[in-house]
């Protein structure tokens, strides 16, 4: 029969696994809230995503921002810009580091109408970093490069029409529209 | 020096957080299939997803329903012909065990849906809100509803060489 010492020793070794298994979890609902703040154009709940000293290296690192209010001033003036917005997120690989860091990459896809009627579209692989701050994953740095966007006419296809939405044009607060 | 009580009482907390992470997987499982029955026009199965009780609130609650009698008639209805082939993803999975029979799930979801006959293609982007709760060791839909991002629809016609090559559901030939 195991000694106490020897259970303990077992213990600590699942509660560890455990710990892991949850923290795997956290960060994809992390995200998945990322996503979804972006699309519904919720900007506090998004800007409580990230940490104070966030950096973004998006598309290539050509979109580069430092700091929480350098990001969410480019992300809500790029996102409130077009009409409407999907982000998908696939296939989570998230490897936890330590107890409070961890390290992630996540395909996106994303479908895009502008204004204008523009219609855009992208494959690309995102890598983050989160920390764990009292208790709560934050995305410490994000980006993606990638894979192709391509962007078209939507007028050229004269039957396309959006028939529903959530966010009219006419209820946004200014800024520059594409 | 821990004693036995105190090893046991850890024991205890290991097996209410792993119960909590198989049930996160059981209610994402819920969901997927509750997509592909959706998509593959299995009723039988849907209706097993749901609780007898459940409600939905779709497009909004525009679609709102009681009982999962009207929601699978709801359900076959708007997917069930042959005419509509339709590709229902969720993703992003947000789900919070509220206690050790409930559960909340918020997902977002495309849809794409073909109208054979009059060859048309809609798409919608949506966020559901759900209920779940486990029922003799199952978990099931208490309650379903989306808000709606944004829906589209085009005539394929206009691209002219655009074809269905591949189709489940088309009329068998002779």
């Amino acid at each position: 029969m195991a000694s106490l010492e020897e259970l303990e020793a077992e213990i600590k070794r699942l509660r560890r696994e455990i710990e892991v298994l949850k923290d795997i979890e956290a960060i994809k609902q992390l995200k998945g809230r990322y996503f979804r703040f972006i699309d519904c154009k919720l900007w506090d709940e998004l800007a409580d995503c990230f940490t104070e000293d966030a950096v973004t290296t998006y598309s290539n690192d050509r979109e580069h921002y430092e700091g929480r209010e350098a990001i969410m001033k480019f992300l809500k003036g790029a996102m409130d810009m077009p009409v409407l917005t999907m982000h998908q997120g696939h296939h989570p690989e998230i490897t936890i580091t330590s107890e409070t860091t961890a390290v992630g990459k996540w395909a996106l896809e994303d479908y895009i109408i502008t204004l204008k009627n523009k219609g855009i579209q992208c494959a690309a692989f995102y890598h983050d970093e989160y920390v764990k701050v009292d208790g709560r994953w934050k995305i410490k740095s994000t980006g993606y490069d990638l894979v192709y966007r391509e962007m078209w006419d939507r007028n050229e296809t004269k039957s396309l029409k959006i028939i529903d939405r959530m966010h009219q044009p006419s209820s946004w607060e200014g800024g520059q529209h594409g | 020096m821990a004693d036995m009580n105190d090893v046991e009482a850890r024991v205890k907390a290991l097996e209410h957080r792993v119960a909590v992470s198989e049930d996160i997987e059981a209610v994402k499982r819920l969901k997927h299939k509750y997509f592909r029955c959706l998509d593959l026009k299995q009723w039988d199965d849907l209706t097993q997803c749901f609780t007898e009780d459940a409600t939905t609130s779709y497009t909004d609650g525009k679609y709102s329903f009681r009982g999962v009698e009207a929601i699978i008639g709801f359900l076959k209805k708007s997917l069930g012909a042959d005419t509509v082939l339709s590709m229902h993803q969720g993703h992003q999975p947000e789900i919070d065990i509220t206690s050790d029979a409930t559960a909340k799930g918020i997902w977002t979801s495309e849809a794409g849906l073909i109208i054979t006959d009059r060859n048309v293609s809609t798409r919608e982007v949506n966020v559901y809100h759900d209920e779940y709760v486990k029922i003799e060791g199952q978990w099931k839909i208490k309650h379903t509803g989306y808000k709606r991002l944004f829906e589209e629809a085009w005539d394929r016609g206009e691209t002219k060489s655009l074809r269905i090559i591949a189709n489940m559901f088309a009329p068998r030939k002779e």
